[in-house]
């Protein structure tokens, strides 16, 4: 197929760790976050080791 | 960070491999643990119809957590059917198929790290429609 790009892999990354770090700063001390598998799974892996140490 | 967190993953259905929403949703995995009282934070990959999301949130809210918000990297605005607020949103699409950061064409593309289109004509022996394989 040919794919053409809509949003490059480096805005892709910037963007979530905008998010990632507008998440921290929300205020949490405990956070629960809930994936729906399978594909944000991959998108909470990258926003959640941003924001918190932990995921891909 | 100082942000104790803990993931809990959920599996739903809403079309399988077709590319065509059946507007049900079925529940397949739920959340293990308890949910009351606690902080929630959906993370999802894109929201297009927000059928998905607005199953997702009253299943939820009926857990009675102490606050439910809703992150997507995506969110495609034109597909929407019912409406859904979104707490942390990426980027705002236009309505393409989309592929990678997650998203998937029959299983594949997923692991695209940039978010890529394709047009639907060339997606052979389907009918156009752009949804995506949530599954």
């Amino acid at each position: 197929m040919d794919i053409k790009v809509l949003i490059g892999t480096d805005v892709v990354i910037k963007k979530i760790a905008e998010l990632a770090k507008e998440i921290t700063a929300s205020g949490y001390r405990e956070l629960t976050t809930i994936t729906v598998l399978r594909g944000c799974a991959m998108v909470f892996g990258k926003i959640t080791k941003r924001a918190f140490g932990i995921g891909c | 960070m100082g942000v104790e967190t803990e993931n809990m993953p959920m599996r739903v259905s809403s079309y399988g491999k077709d590319t065509k929403s059946s507007g049900k949703i079925e529940l397949i995995l739920e959340p293990q643990g308890n949910l009351e009282d606690k902080d929630l934070l959906i993370v999802e990959d894109i929201v297009d119809s927000g059928i998905t999301m607005d199953f997702l949130l009253k299943y939820l809210w009926a857990k009675q957590p102490s606050s439910l918000k809703v992150c997507t990297l995506l969110n495609k605005p034109a597909r929407r059917k019912i409406e859904v607020n979104l707490d942390y949103v990426g980027f705002e699409v236009p309505d393409k198929f989309l592929i990678g950061c997650g998203l998937d064409y029959q299983g594949n593309y997923r692991n695209l790290p940039y978010v890529g289109y394709v047009e639907t004509a060339q997606i052979d022996g389907e009918k156009g429609d752009k949804n995506h394989g949530k599954s």
